[in-house]
């Protein structure tokens, strides 16, 4: 049918399906601006327009129904290139993360002020509760709504600057703009499905309906026959290799234990067949018409039974180590009939035993630790698994071009992508082209390959271009989630608190493969036993495997449930003892110049070294706390009855990437204009990786942010970088950036040198862009032009390497104060102040946005989000419907970020990681809370309100 | 129940409520914790309809 309607002020005249949605309906027009977060549920918000001035979700709209309407995009604001007020109010307040929900913000935002010019914090939460963002926090758009505001009324409305830092730098530790926040804000083309032509064919997955069970026979035969239908991929004619897809440095600390379609099925929405087609619709009816015949088998479907004597077995093959021997005593001989196992190094693991990885260390004597002590407390807390849900579900887009397979991708790890799926299919590494696209988030969930081996083998297999994009149901299933863990901690300490030994046992659940099965448990306790300081220490780590959704990488890194265990235990020996909690931190935690020794026992895989920690900034950190939440006078009582308030503080740390492992390469270029091309391998995933290459190229190099133009995470145009995790990508990446920098200068001064016959210890770069000497001058405009013409110079290009020995630490103290209701056990935030050392800010705003964004997906996982399963495996929410994430609603009414920088003497311009460390305050600190509300201590995530008014004796 | 008496406090609507209430367990809650916030919502929404009026 026709419809006529106007849109972005245009007539138009489409032909579309009576059915069609308007979003379809749009995208299928180009109008790519439309993003899908939710699959047409209408929960996420990102597909938002104004339909005759309403804002409406594109995806509940029948194309049908916009027929005589007017229909605005963001595309109506971003004419000729221009940015509205909202658009430049959402870049100076720094809400453009990923950019994916920005579009919907933009248009939100201006339906708004359009009725309310001067709208209040409420109208601001209205207009925005239906729009989901997991990068920010939402805590900026407040500002973002104010700066509009102004500058309706008065367009010359500067500004308030914001905390800067390093005054002796022209643009570190200043706020500029994010360098691809203009294109974002304009929802111009830049995600993978952005990139997608018109004759891509449409891969769908077949995934299983059971949690355990062999694959006894399966025929496509009549699905091959099917319209449309292009190939089909089975376990029977899948390469025969087994694989990890955790985007790791090679080689691994992760089992080689999946392969591209596996005998046997381990999990609810494990792989079962693709179904390669020219239309979705095709693909989705091919699956249909695939018969299947299973053998079901008893599922593991927790830890307990996961190491329950007489277990069932998850993996049955052969186990091989390609360098060192099994462990004593575990099992290698394979049934012959499932798919192998393969180890880098050994893990001390026994897969025919449920048991994917261990390792156990420890310092002192803690035996003798525990006798000395007048108090000894254990306490078990348990993390429930919980979904990383970038906004952008995984995509892929994979073509085959001049003989080479090219993959757009929306991943972390470019390079391990390039490396997986390169020996997953069988061809070298120099076919393939990986091309990381703007990411929609990632938050660990992309640092693995979670779809792109099949799309790249589709395409490689058929020549056909292949788009595989995972729909929410299937993000919840069969993408990565945080691992689920059970940690026991055992404290002693004298009267006065000092400790006087500290134990530490987790036991973590990898789903059905291993991917990060030793690292994530490990990063538990890597990241927490070293905050407090105590000469007898120990822990072990045990990773099961089981038959739930498979488990991975998530911001934090499994740190966020180490830390709440010790948190939360520390709290209780605090209790126990009548101490103040935060004067037993005082007592124990690391300081400047503490010698970390735990530290030799907590390598990645390999032996650690202690450290001897610089300065420290938690002492700063705790005392500004202290001081805003008035902790020494008694805390703040309700008005309500059925309320009651409690504070909690903790103390947490992170790293800065993985010393003595990683490596992050980057190249700058001068060209002709004087101005720079940086090509870095980072991974940018919208963290604002490529604004802090920028600054890094700028300030060295005497220009200005306009100057640098940043390519970064194509493998074929880039240098190799490990990707973004561990929060690696400021110190790694940017510390490339610094090198490359340096060195281009370096080279620029002495070919200027041969030029004005002056000694380059004469000369000087200064801004903006010149080199200067005692007698004469030359800008870097005229010196490229020069070096390029002939002049025998060459191009002037800067190469930048940078690995490490050296361990940089952020550390953060956060304070919460919480009202509980103590009818219906339901929890409100009223306060939450994030004290954070990140080093030097590079980007202040853009650092502050992260910690909102890590907070804000730390109080979810804290208090709602929660994977449910039925008693056979099988996933319960598999939508934002039944599996809640934060909306402006649940922002903290008081949420305060503060930067309280200890610069490091290795980081880029002194500078630290910033995001990760911001998930692992949450959960604690409102357990402790709570139990200061209410009395009663949760050691379950998430808080809900039937577990806190379980923990209350009301059920 | 409560017609044509001042209304309880909400304790004691929770309490005599409570008894007259089912739910079925799911992935949301047990029966038991429904029970316990319907009689608890009816508590507060009686309370504050009392306010508006």
């Amino acid at each position: 049918m026709k419809i006529n309607f106007k849109l972005n002020g245009r007539a138009v005249s489409w032909a579309c399906e009576p059915g069609e949605s308007l979003r379809a309906c749009l995208r299928r027009k180009g109008i790519v601006s439309v993003r899908d977060g939710c699959d047409g549920e209408g929960s996420c918000g990102l597909c938002a327009v104004l339909l005759d001035g309403r804002l409406v979700n594109s995806c509940q709209i029948l194309a049908p129904q916009a027929d005589g309407s007017s229909v605005l995009t963001v595309d109506f604001y971003s004419k000729d290139r221009t940015l509205s007020i909202v658009q430049r109010a959402l870049i100076d307040a720094s809400c453009v993360q990923c950019g994916y929900c920005t579009p919907a913000v933009v248009l939100a935002l201006h339906e708004l002020l359009e009725r309310r010019p001067k709208p209040s914090d409420e109208e601001l939460r209205d207009a925005l509760s239906g729009t989901l963002c997991r990068c920010t926090g939402y805590e900026q758009f407040y500002d973002a709504a104010r700066i509009a505001s102004e500058r309706m009324a008065n367009p010359d409305y500067v500004v308030p600057l914001g905390p800067e830092f390093r005054p002796d730098l022209r643009h570190v530790g200043k706020d500029r703009d994010k360098v691809d926040a203009q294109a974002l804000a304009r929802g111009e083309k830049a995600f993978v499905e952005d990139r997608v032509e018109s004759d891509a064919c449409h891969l769908k997955l077949l995934m299983s309906p059971h949690a355990h069970a062999w694959i006894k026979r399966i025929d496509v035969s009549k699905a091959l026959e099917m319209p449309g239908v292009v190939d089909i991929v089975t376990h029977e004619n899948c390469p025969d290799q087994v694989y990890t897809t955790a985007g790791q440095g090679f080689p691994e600390p992760s089992p080689h234990d999946q392969r591209m379609f596996p005998r046997k099925v381990r999990h609810v929405g494990d792989r079962v067949a693709a179904v390669l087609a020219e239309t979705p619709e095709e693909a989705q009816a091919a699956l249909a018409a695939i018969v299947v015949e299973y053998e079901v088998l008893k599922p593991v479907l927790s830890i307990a039974e996961a190491k329950a004597p007489g277990a069932p077995i998850v993996h049955h093959g052969d186990i091989s180590y390609v360098v060192g021997d099994p462990p004593a005593g575990s099992s290698t001989k394979g049934d012959g009939r499932d798919d192998p196992i393969i180890y880098q190094f050994p893990l001390h693991a026994d897969p025919h035993r449920n048991l994917a990885a261990s390792v156990a260390d420890g310092i002192g004597d803690v035996e003798r630790g525990f006798a000395e002590a007048d108090v000894v407390i254990e306490r078990t807390y348990i993390g429930k698994r919980v979904q990383c849900t970038p906004m952008e579900p995984h995509v892929v887009y994979a073509k085959v071009d001049a003989d080479r397979l090219v993959i757009h991708a929306s991943t972390q790890v470019p390079w391990h992508l390039r490396r997986i799926v390169s020996r997953a299919i069988g061809i070298p590494e120099n076919k393939v082209r990986v091309i990381k696209e703007r990411v929609g988030g990632g938050f660990g969930a992309k640092q693995d390959i979670v779809l792109e081996d099949v799309a790249g083998f589709m395409a490689w297999k058929t020549r056909r271009p292949v788009l595989f994009r995972y729909d929410r149901a299937m993000e919840f299933m069969t993408s990565r989630t945080r691992h689920g863990m059970e940690i026991t901690v055992k404290l002693g300490a004298k009267k006065d608190g000092t400790l006087t030994a500290m134990e530490m046992r987790v036991d973590a659940d990898t789903g059905p493969y291993g991917q990060h099965c030793l690292t994530v448990p490990m990063n538990a306790v890597s990241k927490s036993l070293p905050l407090i300081l105590c000469d007898n220490a120990r822990f072990e780590v045990k990773t099961y495997y089981t038959n739930l959704s498979p488990a991975g990488a998530y911001q934090g890194y499994g740190a966020p449930k180490g830390s709440f265990a010790l948190q939360g235990t520390l709290a209780e020996l605090a209790a126990e003892l009548g101490m103040d909690q935060l004067d037993l931190i005082e007592k124990n935690r690391v300081r400047s110049g503490s010698r970390i020794e735990i530290l030799r026992s907590l390598g990645e895989g390999r032996p650690g070294s202690p450290v001897t920690l610089g300065e420290c900034g938690l002492g700063e950190m705790i005392e500004r706390g202290r001081k805003a939440f008035a902790w020494d006078k008694p805390k703040p009582v309700s008005g309500d009855a059925d309320w009651k308030i409690g504070r909690g503080a903790v103390i947490i740390q992170q790293g800065s990437g993985l010393p003595g492992l990683d490596s992050a390469n980057a190249e700058l270029r001068l060209l002709t204009d004087g101005t720079l091309l940086m090509l870095s391998g980072g991974a940018d995933l919208g963290t604002g990786l490529d604004t802090v290459t920028a600054k890094a190229a700028a300030e060295i190099m005497g220009l200005d942010m306009l100057d640098v133009t940043v390519v970064s995470g194509d493998t074929d145009t880039t240098p190799f970088d490990k990707g973004a995790y561990a929060s690696s990508g400021t110190y790694f990446s940017g510390n490339a950036a610094v090198r490359a920098a340096e060195d281009l200068r370096d080279k620029c001064i002495k070919v200027a040198s041969q030029i004005l016959g002056e000694a380059p210890a004469d000369l000087k770069l200064v801004p903006h862009g010149v080199i200067r000497g005692k007698r004469g001058e030359i800008s870097l405009a005229k010196l490229a032009h020069m070096a390029t013409q002939g002049e025998g110079h060459g191009d002037l290009v800067g190469f930048g390497n940078f690995k490490t020995d050296h361990a940089a630490f952020p550390y953060g103290a956060h304070f919460v104060e919480a009202a509980v209701n103590i009818r219906t056990g339901d929890v409100r935030l009223r306060r939450f102040h994030a004290y954070q050392d990140c080093g030097t800010p590079i980007n202040p705003a853009l650092a502050i946005g992260q910690i909102y964004g890590g907070v804000m997906k730390a109080i979810g996982h804290s208090l709602y989000e929660e994977l449910l399963y039925d008693g056979k495996g099988k996933p319960l929410n598999l939508g934002f419907t039944d599996y809640k994430i934060p909306s402006i609603y649940e922002v903290p009414d008081d949420f305060h970020v503060e930067l309280v920088p200890v610069e490091d003497e290795v980081g880029p311009f002194g500078g630290k990681s910033v995001s990760e460390i911001s998930l692992n305050s949450a959960a604690p600190a409102i357990s402790i809370a709570i139990h200061d509300a209410v009395g009663a201590w949760c050691r379950v995530w998430p808080f809900t309100p039937e577990r806190i008014l379980r923990a209350m004796g009301k059920l | 129940m409560f017609e044509g008496r001042p209304l309880p406090t909400k304790t004691d609507i929770e309490r005599a409520v409570l008894p007259l209430l089912s739910a079925r367990a799911d992935q949301r809650g047990s029966a038991e914790y429904k029970c316990l916030r319907g009689a608890a919502l009816l508590a507060d929404t009686l309370h504050a309809a009392e306010e508006l009026s």
